[in-house]
């Protein structure tokens, strides 16, 4: 098994929008599909998670609303807002940016 | 938006904490129980194995719920809540302080609230009418070249010495403004009637009245609330006489009856219809003054007794004009000015040649001034009073806020040990600044809650206090004046606060941590001996003008009026009206006396046109037989038993008699002054004298008795000469009636009531006072003046001593240990008593020089207040200054003997 990787600052905020984006989810399920869509490359500690959904819900980028959860338990639901969408728009697309300079100049070989 | 969601989501989470913290933690739970059964499923583990795993991966419950509330920007509310908890706390262990700072804080901010409420309905609020930004009120200046003569208004002293201001104008300025209309969209003009008689519902009382134009209402925008308001027909000469009556006057007279509307009354017993009622809040453009009824201008003719109106030549009506859209007072004012100067000219070539004077030959400057609060007026000279009133209810918080400054300085050197330990744990400085700032502003917020209280019942008392010019105004505590409390209360704090929590957190931990002991000095506490310096000498200030004030009562108590005032009641009565023959009138005040004598108690009864000592003046030139120099004397024209029963002594020749009627030989009796004055001689009885204007002019008049000095028209002003002539020799006018009783006046008061109204129900009664009242309210200003700053001095004092008391206390415990030691090696009581007052002596020393030097430049300003005594009179001074030093040197003595009478070793281990 790889080690896993550590989280570059920034990126959690990202990544919780866009697991939210896949439909509303309650904190575990956040972190749960976090795992999934990265591969469980990444390491997060579970209570960081927290802050991080407290601010975006803050910023108003985050909805909550409490629900019944799978196994019939009170639950808290994330969803996106219309601001969070446009914002992960926006994140997704300055990531990519940088992640391709970052690659480009990764890849340059000694003329 | 973004921020607005956070500030919604940070009210949400204010408003809503435990919900936040219930939820939190049912989140925080929720992912526990999950995570756990999540472990149990795959790795078969226990149930406690699984949730002790799953709170280890978790991390730190408490350090990530800190993180939240952080990210929800809650941590300075948490803090401020355990701020404002520690204030409460600390401020609840030492009561006898934080009430005395709470008593303080209330006194002051709410005194000043209650002022600023009057002035802010004064001198701040807008005339109640539509956009009263877009009037404009008319006013010139006038000189002694002024083409102007007959004026009949208001006047206010101008911009330049020998110039006045005049407010009021001629019917034709009004009438050719009216239609210039190329800048000005509306004008309009009224003029004060003087006291109505009104007979309404067979009851007679009095009201005050505005004449006013036809467009009046429509002019400022005001609209009938029952009823309708006049328009330009009802000002045509054959027109119905209608009134509107005010909002004010309808509930005092009529109950809000709203029948009223129809109602005819008799208006100086002219019938007159009631057509409406104005809105609440609008008592006319003279702010500070109330008009009961409105009446056109036409009305005025035929309520003057002459039944004639004004000509052109009188200047008698104030006039306001509504500006149209983006024309500027400027430009209005050049588009006036020509038609102003042709309307001067004309009304001067309406007078008779005779009386245009060659060097009046100016033309007046007219002037356009804003109108929104209409003419100045009773505005502008309570405006006088009320900056002294504010000056002195300023002095009392700055008394108050640089006392508490120095208690609480005193307790920031007793808590510097707990502060240096909080800073040492690592607290920042602004961090313990913050909580000490936070104290001082719970004890303002309490204050000003308590002030605003104070002040709302206060509001009205104080409008009582310069007795005698009360304007008429509506103080509201509204949420100006809240946000003025607000304001006032955070200065406060801040003033009595800074200082304090500078001090306590100043960083020289090191003494403040190992040592408690402190040793004395001067330089030591320089800013709270400063603040007592201060506070003393705002006292001694207060002190000097309330002894000034209080001999100037003492001064007017002394003051022989040259009558009996005691046991005297006046009332005054208008009951003539232009339809009446003379003799009728004579008649019926003949049967008005004889009734109001027949009531037992009363002695006698006379009447006379002019009040004793009510402020009120008329003076003629009179010219002496044989060629002497025309010299002005005053006039009261009465009934023959005037000076009988007034009790002025007859000094030579005889008093007035019934006999001396229309027809019979003019007479008069004269005063020693004018005997003195006029004809050089002490008893000029038998000469002659005659008016040099007027219609009667030239008529001789024999001077038939002299009487003694009296006062005329103030207890200040030195006796004028005086003239004394029967009013059956004069045309009939309102009276003041003056009734002489055997005992307590205001004991048959109401069976004088009776009695007129048996003669009369017609007849009003207006302003029954006894003659001391009437005396004492000439006096008001001064005498308010004297309470105001004898409390306000007081309170001065009292806050001055408790400072200085708890400085001095603190000093002497501070300094047990060095006292123990000085005893131990020889110092005697009385040296240790010289030690602590010899800094009480230097403060009180230094603060009574400065409060002296304040006095002597602050007496001046209320130089015209005073009476026989100088601003700079050493025995209002002196006697200041001994109280002063008297209370301060007691205040300190009280812990000086206490540190005196230490027993040595106990002192010496004290620690």
């Amino acid at each position: 098994m790889v080690p896993a990787a550590e989280l570059l600052p920034g990126t959690l905020d990202l990544l919780i929008l866009k697991a939210v984006s896949l439909g509303a989810e309650h904190g575990y399920g956040v972190l749960l599909r976090i795992g999934q869509i990265t591969g469980n490359a990444l390491t997060i500690e579970q209570g960081a998670l927290y802050p991080a959904l407290y601010r975006l819900e803050h910023r108003g980028l985050l909805d909550t609303e409490w629900g019944t959860s799978d196994n019939n338990r009170k639950a808290k639901f994330y969803s996106l807002t219309a601001e969070g969408r446009k914002r992960l728009k926006a994140e997704t697309e300055r990531w990519n940016r940088t992640a391709l300079a970052v690659n480009t100049a990764l890849r340059a070989q000694e003329a | 938006m973004a921020l607005w969601a956070r500030l919604r989501s940070f009210w949400h989470n204010v408003l809503h904490r435990s919900d936040l913290e219930r939820n939190m933690s049912d989140e925080v739970q929720f992912h526990l129980e999950r995570r756990a059964e999540d472990l149990i499923a795959h790795g078969g583990l226990s149930r406690e194995e699984a949730m002790r795993i799953a709170r280890l991966e978790f991390g730190s419950v408490e350090k990530y719920k800190e993180e939240a509330r952080q990210s929800l920007g809650l941590r300075l509310v948490d803090e401020l809540r355990a701020d404002l908890r520690y204030a409460f706390r600390t401020l609840g262990k030492s009561k006898g302080f934080t009430a005395a700072a709470i008593a303080t804080l209330v006194l002051g901010i709410g005194a000043n609230t209650a002022v600023f409420s009057v002035v802010d309905a004064l001198l701040q609020r807008r005339l109640p009418v539509k956009n009263p930004e877009e009037l404009v009120v008319f006013d010139w200046l006038r000189t002694s070249e002024s083409m102007v003569a007959g004026y009949s208004g208001y006047g206010r002293p101008g911009p330049a010495p020998g110039v006045g201001v005049r407010a009021s104008f001629s019917a034709l300025t009004v009438e050719r403004f009216h239609e210039h209309t190329t800048t000005l969209a509306d004008v309009f003009a009224f003029s004060p009637t003087g006291t109505l008689n009104i007979v309404a519902d067979r009851q007679a009382d009095t009201a005050s009245g505005l004449f006013v134009t036809g467009n009046y209402f429509t002019g400022l925008g005001v609209q009938a609330l029952v009823g309708r308001t006049l328009s330009a027909p009802d000002d045509r000469p054959q027109a119905e006489p209608v009134a509107v009556i005010s909002h004010r006057y309808w509930r005092r007279r009529f109950a809000s009856d709203p029948s009223v509307v129809g109602k005819t009354i008799d208006v100086n017993r002219s019938p007159v219809a009631i057509v409406g009622v104005t809105p609440e809040g609008f008592d006319g453009p003279r702010m500070g003054e109330s008009s009961d009824i409105s009446l056109p201008i036409a009305m005025a003719a035929r309520l003057n007794p002459t039944g004639r109106a004004r000509p052109v030549s009188v200047w008698w009506l104030q006039m306001m004009g509504r500006l149209k859209p983006d024309v500027t007072r400027e430009q209005a004012l050049a588009a006036l000015q020509t038609t102003f100067a042709d309307t001067v000219r004309e009304s001067w070539a309406a007078r008779p040649p005779d009386t245009r004077n060659p060097t009046r030959s100016e033309l007046p400057q007219l002037r356009v001034r804003p109108g929104a609060q209409g003419p100045d007026g009773p505005r502008i000279d309570a405006q006088q009073i009320l900056s002294a009133v504010f000056g002195v209810v300023a002095a009392i918080l700055l008394i108050g806020c640089a006392n508490l400054a120095t208690l609480l300085l005193v307790r920031a050197s007793a808590r510097r040990q707990e502060v240096a330990v909080r800073l040492t744990l690592g607290a920042s400085r602004w961090r313990v600044m913050r909580q000490l700032m936070t104290e001082a502003l719970v004890l303002a917020g309490v204050g000003g809650i308590g002030g605003a209280i104070l002040a709302w019942w206060g509001k009205d008392f104080l409008l009582w206090l310069p007795a005698g010019e009360t304007p008429i105004v509506d103080p509201r505590i509204d949420p100006r004046v809240l946000a003025f409390t607000a304001a006032l209360s955070a200065i406060a704090a801040v003033l009595f606060g800074i200082a304090p929590a500078l001090r306590a957190t100043r960083t020289d931990l090191g003494p403040s941590l190992n040592t408690s002991a402190q040793k004395g000095g001067l330089t030591r506490g320089m800013a709270s001996k400063a603040l007592l310096i201060a506070q003393l000498a705002i006292s001694l200030v207060l002190l000097v003008g309330a002894g000034l004030l209080v001999r100037t009562l003492y001064n007017f108590s002394r003051v022989d009026v040259g009558f009996n005032a005691d046991n005297l009641l006046v009332f005054s009565i208008d009951p003539v009206s232009e339809s009446d023959n003379p003799s009728r009138i004579f008649e019926m005040y003949d049967r008005l006396v004889a009734a109001i004598e027949a009531v037992p108690g009363v002695q006698s009864c006379t009447m006379s046109v002019m009040p004793l000592i009510a402020r009120r003046e008329w003076d003629e030139t009179v010219q002496p037989d044989g060629g002497g120099l025309p010299k002005s004397a005053f006039i009261q024209i009465a009934r023959w038993n005037f000076l009988e029963t007034m009790g002025i002594p007859l000094i030579a020749g005889r008093d007035l008699s019934s006999a001396d009627t229309l027809g019979r030989p003019r007479v008069a009796i004269i005063n020693e002054t004018m005997a003195r004055e006029l004809f050089g001689e002490p008893t000029p009885v038998g000469r002659n004298f005659q008016f040099v204007n007027g219609g009667d002019r030239n008529v001789p008049i024999e001077v038939i008795g002299v009487a003694g000095d009296s006062k005329y028209a103030s207890l200040a002003q030195r006796v004028p000469s005086t003239l004394f002539m029967p009013h059956t020799q004069a045309s009939p006018s309102g009276m003041t009636v003056a009734v002489r009783t055997t005992s307590d006046p205001m004991t048959v008061a109401s069976a004088i009531r009776a009695a007129v109204r048996q003669t009369d129900p017609t007849i009003a009664l207006a302003g029954m006072k006894t003659q001391r009242e009437q005396i004492a309210e000439t006096i008001g200003k001064p005498r308010a003046f004297a309470v105001l700053t004898t409390v306000a001095g007081m309170i001065g004092l009292l806050l001055a001593c408790v400072g200085l008391y708890g400085v001095v206390s603190y000093d002497t415990i501070r300094r047990t240990h060095e006292i123990g030691l000085r005893m131990a090696l020889g110092a005697r009581r009385f040296d240790v008593l010289r030690l602590v007052m010899r800094q009480t002596v230097a403060v009180v020393t230094i603060g009574a020089g400065i409060g002296i030097a304040f006095a002597l430049t602050g007496s001046r300003l209320i130089g015209g207040l005073l009476f026989g005594v100088a601003p700079s009179d050493p025995f209002a001074i002196g006697s200041a200054l001994v109280l002063l030093i008297g209370a301060a040197l007691a205040a300190s003595y009280l812990p000086a003997r206490r540190a005196s009478q230490l027993d040595p070793t106990q002192a010496l281990k004290y620690e």
